[in-house]
């Protein structure tokens, strides 16, 4: 499932819970349900605000040609070298591991990524 | 299940298993609890009120309804050992007597939410709870194998934390999920947890949010559910991780206290000295088996097995838990020897 296909259903079952729980329920489940549309909907903010950034960034590069990832095009492939200890070690993939990872928390949990790890994922602070 | 007839027979059934003579004055359902039904059941024993916990397995959940038995055993096995857990009464074996197995225990009172204990915890409670908590964990690795009353728990691992990692790597491969990220820290797990350790009963989700306070005091150790024989360090692992901080880092344990106060006491109810190299590797691999179960929650929602947003949201915690377990895996901490400073 896309990034944006995850999302738009993340914002659908929202509505749903809204519609089912928070009107009909007791305030405890109310405050829980609640909590938990504002996550999601929080998460399809930032997703939608990240990507339009990231859109934005690359009118900018020259030829508009997408950036090579070997990690997102084959994890699998990764995963396999990673668990054979090819990849012991190694700082060049640790560093793009790490920057993946702190792009997508970005989204669910800003909060915990640091200023320093935010200039290093190239993300605006 | 017609409630008056099933009180009969309960109360019928309390009066033999208490050898006492027993009146039911209430009895109400408590939320939750998909695998199981709890009640709670307000009792006159002897003349004396006394309120139990009846947990019953779900009718049509067999693998469930041998898990109630066991979590009885285990409880009981606790409590043997001084474990504060609540005081086990009877298991009944006679699915006639309320529509299944059950076990009833005592009820006991407190809050047990992680984010409201770490919250609301008074300072005067803090140095106590750290050391209660610590006393607690070291009665638990108190029991160790052979014991035939837990011979379901099967035998004991000859490497406990590798066996770990291989049931999370088959967990991820079973959810046709790649994770670089994850599988980066596992690797690192692998090379870093020691092979040999002592091998005790572990509880193996011994956090904040699984026991019970009230006024500072622990008044039940909870969820029994994952407890195996393993590596006691495991727990301690567990339990210091920061993923299970609650938003209160600078408490290293548990979100709630000083982590040298909990080693302290821990050794000296234990008499066992604290491996800390093994214990911060255990905090790395706690986050990664926090990231797979979150995932499995999350694959309940986006198989279609059970749509919830719930399900959904604890899927999208995998995301933190991954960086976190990177942070603690930089290449820099590959090569560390024994005590390396890898806590922050």
């Amino acid at each position: 499932m896309s990034d944006l296909a995850d999302i738009a259903n993340l914002l659908g079952i929202a509505e749903k819970l809204l519609r089912d729980n928070v009107i009909t329920n007791s305030p405890q489940e109310t405050r829980f349900s609640s909590l938990m549309v504002a996550s999601a909907i929080g998460m399809a903010e930032r997703s939608l605000t990240l990507a339009q950034e990231r859109a934005a960034a690359s009118r900018d590069v020259a030829a508009l040609a997408p950036v090579p990832n070997p990690f997102a095009s084959d994890s699998e492939a990764l995963v396999h070298l990673i668990r054979s200890g090819v990849m012991d070690c190694d700082d060049e993939a640790y560093r793009r591991l790490l920057v993946d990872a702190i792009i997508r928390t970005t989204v669910t949990k800003p909060a915990l990524v640091t200023t320093k790890e935010c200039r290093l994922a190239g993300l605006e602070e | 299940m017609n409630l008056t007839v099933a009180t009969e027979v309960l109360t019928h059934w309390l009066c033999e298993a208490l050898d006492a003579q027993v009146a039911i004055t209430a009895m109400e359902r408590l939320k939750g609890g998909g695998i199981q039904e709890n009640w709670t059941v307000d009792t006159s024993v002897d003349g004396v009120k006394q309120s139990f916990v009846l947990r019953k397995d779900a009718p049509a959940t067999i693998e469930a309804s041998h898990s109630r038995r066991h979590e009885f055993a285990l409880i009981k096995a606790a409590h043997a050992a001084g474990v504060t857990v609540p005081k086990p009464i009877a298991f009944c074996d006679d699915a006639k007597v309320f529509g299944g197995l059950f076990s009833l225990v005592e009820k006991v009172s407190g809050i047990g939410l992680g984010p409201k204990i770490v919250k609301e915890l008074t300072e005067e409670h803090r140095q106590s709870l750290t050391r209660q908590l610590a006393i607690e964990m070291a009665r638990i690795h108190r029991i160790k194998p052979p014991r035939t009353e837990l011979h379901f728990l099967g035998n004991t691992p000859p490497h406990f934390a590798i066996a770990e990692i291989k049931l999370m790597r088959a967990w991820l491969d079973h959810l046709k999920l790649s994770k670089p990220g994850l599988e980066w820290a596992l690797r690192w797990c692998e090379l870093h947890i020691p092979k040999n350790s002592e091998t005790t009963l572990i509880h193996r989700d011994f956090r904040t949010g699984n026991y019970m306070l009230e006024q500072g005091k622990v008044t039940a150790i909870l969820d029994w559910e994952f407890a195996c024989w393993g590596d006691p360090m495991f727990d301690i692992g567990w339990f210091h991780a920061e993923c299970w901080r609650f938003s209160k880092p600078h408490f290293q344990a548990g979100g709630i206290g000083e982590r040298k106060l909990f080693y302290e006491a821990y050794e000296a109810e234990s008499g066992r000295k604290i491996d800390e190299e093994a214990v911060a590797a255990y905090e790395v691999l706690a986050h990664c088996r926090w990231a797979v179960i979150a995932l499995q929650q999350g694959d309940r929602h986006t198989s279609g097995r059970e749509p919830s947003l719930e399900h959904a949201l604890t899927g999208k915690i995998a995301e933190e838990l991954e960086l976190m377990a990177l942070r603690l895996t930089k290449p820099n901490r590959w090569l560390m020897g024994h005590n390396g400073g890898l806590h922050e």
